[in-house]
């Protein structure tokens, strides 16, 4: 274990319960380095986690105040929070891709529609890996998934020129990235410059799952593949290649460049409080 | 003919599906039950079943979507389990008041909080009143032998009413057991054809379904639910009198095990219940009186004929792997109940077990067997609800 994971994590939940090889655990090292890069200490920062291998894998893992939402409802119960926090802490949320990007999406739409104030990394093992291994909303296509034995071909987030980032921005968001997990540096900065947004910032981190998804698309579980198979086909936004799927890098940023939500409920309401006959 | 085969209670109930060969299924992944949507889906893909699959993106959606194929005039499946279960609750309701004869194996798993992705009874008893029929079954061949009769009860022109087949998650979900497969060509024929009631896609004949009803109305509605639901016992009863005939498996409104002249009895539902057989047959070896029931038809209750069942009983143990905060485990508020019926007034006490999971032993069997040949001995009993293989 290494300095920042005793100094920021639970000595007995680490190593997770992750499958060996597991990329997650590359991104939940970003999120702590760029944690300890900030200079933020365990008593900043409430940690979320959501359902399946993103949600079981990082889920009690923080020394400091946590919660494990169900399936999709994290970033409604994020706001909840955000109103009773007080503005200075942080709201990290590590969720996965099923989480934010299906079952949670209206939830994650109008968090970012009001702009409130949280970090979230979403860790994408492309579909449903902790069920088994069916595709999801950002599985790309031609995958073969338990549930897409012949290749994935539904319209997805991420397929036809379709990109929930782009759903993201236009619903509010104010800071968006997209990383692989093998990104290391660069992806601790957008996390760093997510986390010192005052707003919604959502950083995509693609990452690799040998057991179930690399064993169904690549045919084997060996982790060299999968890695190489998702850096392969991940660029530096404008450097992209004919096969780039995952453009890196920050995709959007207006960081605190609009009202934050909880901020514009206890401006307005000490307003209406101070000129309404209450 | 039969074939025997060996496969886990997933494999058995999605095979079931398999056979049935249903219009629409909507399938959303959740632990334990997913095994059963993505070979399902399996079945889709190779061309086995004549079925739209739609991958939705949560369980709300694939109950939602349920519901409007089968107001459209199919035969509609989905399974699921725990939070997913949780999440459909607002559609659950509205299948039933719509009269919607959607099929849905539940793979039983406890729910949140804390998170815990095992076996217990929560989820199911918490759609106790949501309107749907309820089969339980106690391992992998009631499972498939339930979920093929779920499809004659739920679509039958007397009662049109979803149908939820209960199995143990893990404990029956992912072991592999011995199973009789019936052959296809029977299965058909057992089933029949789908029989559509006031479907939507017939544009001649418009109808609707769920509209606004006001307090003119609404309590007739639930009145009829309430009467509807009075006729379901005797169509499983006649839906199990033929699966007799093409499988040799008799099924009832529950399995009464060595009941007659019990003096102590138990009442357990689904695997616990194989379990705690075995332990009944021990004190039968030993001279003692004991006797269990293991409920199969959980919603509507069969009260009188259970009630007729327990009659010799002098103490009986309810056993609940689900808990009623505040109050007993919800099967025992059931027997209790029931024990009206015929004005008998054994005393009757309730044991939580098993949850999320914890395992159900036979020793933890005899404990309660023993605690109850003590309290019908001595008429007296030491407390009504009680955790046990819990650490205190
Ligand atoms: S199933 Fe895949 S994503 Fe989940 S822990 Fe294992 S390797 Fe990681």
């Amino acid at each position: 274990m290494d300095y920042l994971s005793k100094k920021y994590l639970r000595s007995r939940k680490i190593p997770s319960t992750a499958c060996s090889g597991c990329g997650l655990g590359l991104n939940h090292k970003a999120v702590v380095q760029a944690v300890y890069e900030l200079g933020l200490e365990v008593e900043d920062v409430v940690w979320g986690t959501s359902i399946g291998c993103a949600g079981r894998q990082t889920f009690g893992t923080w020394k400091g105040d946590g919660f494990a939402g169900t399936h999709g409802r994290v970033y409604a119960i994020a706001r909840g929070l955000r109103l009773t926090l007080p503005p200075e802490k942080k709201i990290i949320l590590t969720v996965g891709d099923g989480d934010a990007f299906g079952i949670g999406l209206l939830h994650l739409i109008h968090a970012s529609r009001c702009n409130a104030d949280m970090t979230i990394i979403v860790n994408d093992n492309l579909g449903y890996m902790s069920t088994g291994g069916q595709y999801g909303w950002t599985t790309p296509h031609g995958s073969k998934t338990d549930s897409s034995p012949y290749g994935m071909y539904e319209h997805n987030l991420m397929s036809d020129g379709m990109d929930v980032l782009g759903v993201l921005k236009h619903a509010g968001a104010t800071f968006l990235a997209r990383h692989v997990a093998m990104d290391g540096q660069r992806a601790v900065e957008s996390i760093k410059k997510g986390i010192q947004n005052r707003g919604l910032s959502l950083i995509h981190m693609v990452f690799p799952c040998p057991t179930n998804f690399g064993s169904r698309e690549l045919g084997t579980r060996d982790t060299v593949k999968i890695y190489e198979w998702i850096e392969n086909q991940a660029a530096p936004l404008g450097q992209e290649k004919e096969n780039t799927v995952w453009a890196t890098g920050v995709y959007f940023d207006a960081s605190n460049s609009r009202p934050e939500f909880s901020e514009s409920i206890r401006k307005n309401v000490e307003t209406i409080r101070r000129t309404a006959a209450l | 003919m039969a074939k025997v085969v060996a496969v886990t209670g997933n494999e058995a109930v999605a095979n079931a599906l398999r056979q049935a060969n249903p219009d629409v299924c909507a399938a959303y992944p959740i632990t334990p039950q997913t095994d059963i949507m993505q070979r399902f889906s399996g079945f889709v893909a190779d061309g086995l079943v004549n079925t739209e699959l739609i991958l939705v993106e949560s369980e709300h959606s694939a109950m939602s979507a349920c519901v409007g194929a089968s107001a459209g005039g199919g035969r509609v499946i989905t399974a699921t389990s725990s939070q997913g279960l949780a999440l459909m609750w607002e559609i659950l309701f509205i299948a039933a008041g719509d009269r919607l004869p959607i099929v849905m194996p539940l793979v039983n798993r406890a729910l949140s909080a804390p998170l815990n992705i095992h076996g217990d009874h929560s989820d199911g008893m918490g759609a106790r009143d949501s309107g749907w029929i309820q089969l339980w079954s106690e391992n992998a061949q009631e499972a498939y032998d339930n979920t093929l009769q779920a499809f004659r009860i739920a679509e039958h022109m007397d009662i049109r009413l979803p149908v939820m087949v209960c199995l143990d998650g893990f404990i029956i979900s992912h072991s592999i057991e011995r199973i009789e497969y019936l052959e296809d060509d029977a299965v058909k024929n057992f089933i029949g054809e789908f029989k559509q009631l006031n479907p939507l896609l017939d544009v001649e004949h418009p109808v609707s379904y769920g509209p606004l009803i006001l307090p003119d109305l609404y309590m007739e509605y639930k009145r009829a639910q309430h009467e509807v639901m009075t006729k379901v016992s005797k169509v499983v009863l006649d839906v199990a009198a033929d699966f007799e005939k093409i499988s040799g498996r008799r099924y009832g409104l529950f399995e009464p095990y060595r009941l007659d002249d019990a003096d102590i009895a138990l009442v357990i539902l689904n695997s616990a219940a194989g379990t705690a057989k075995d332990a009944v047959d021990q004190f039968r070896d030993r001279g003692i009186r004991a006797g269990l029931v293991k409920p199969r038809l959980f919603r509507p209750f069969p009260y009188q004929e259970i009630a007729d069942a327990l009659k010799s009983a002098k103490a009986i143990c309810v056993m609940d792997r689900a808990d009623s905060f505040g109050g007993f485990g919800p099967m025992y508020m059931e027997i209790a109940s029931a024990m009206m019926m015929n004005g008998k007034k054994p005393i009757l006490i309730n044991k939580i077990y098993g949850l999320g999971g914890r395992d159900f032993l036979p020793e933890h069997a005899e404990l309660v067997l023993s605690e109850l040949a003590d309290v019908a001995k001595s008429g007296k009993a030491r407390t009504f609800k009680e955790y046990i293989g819990v650490r205190e």
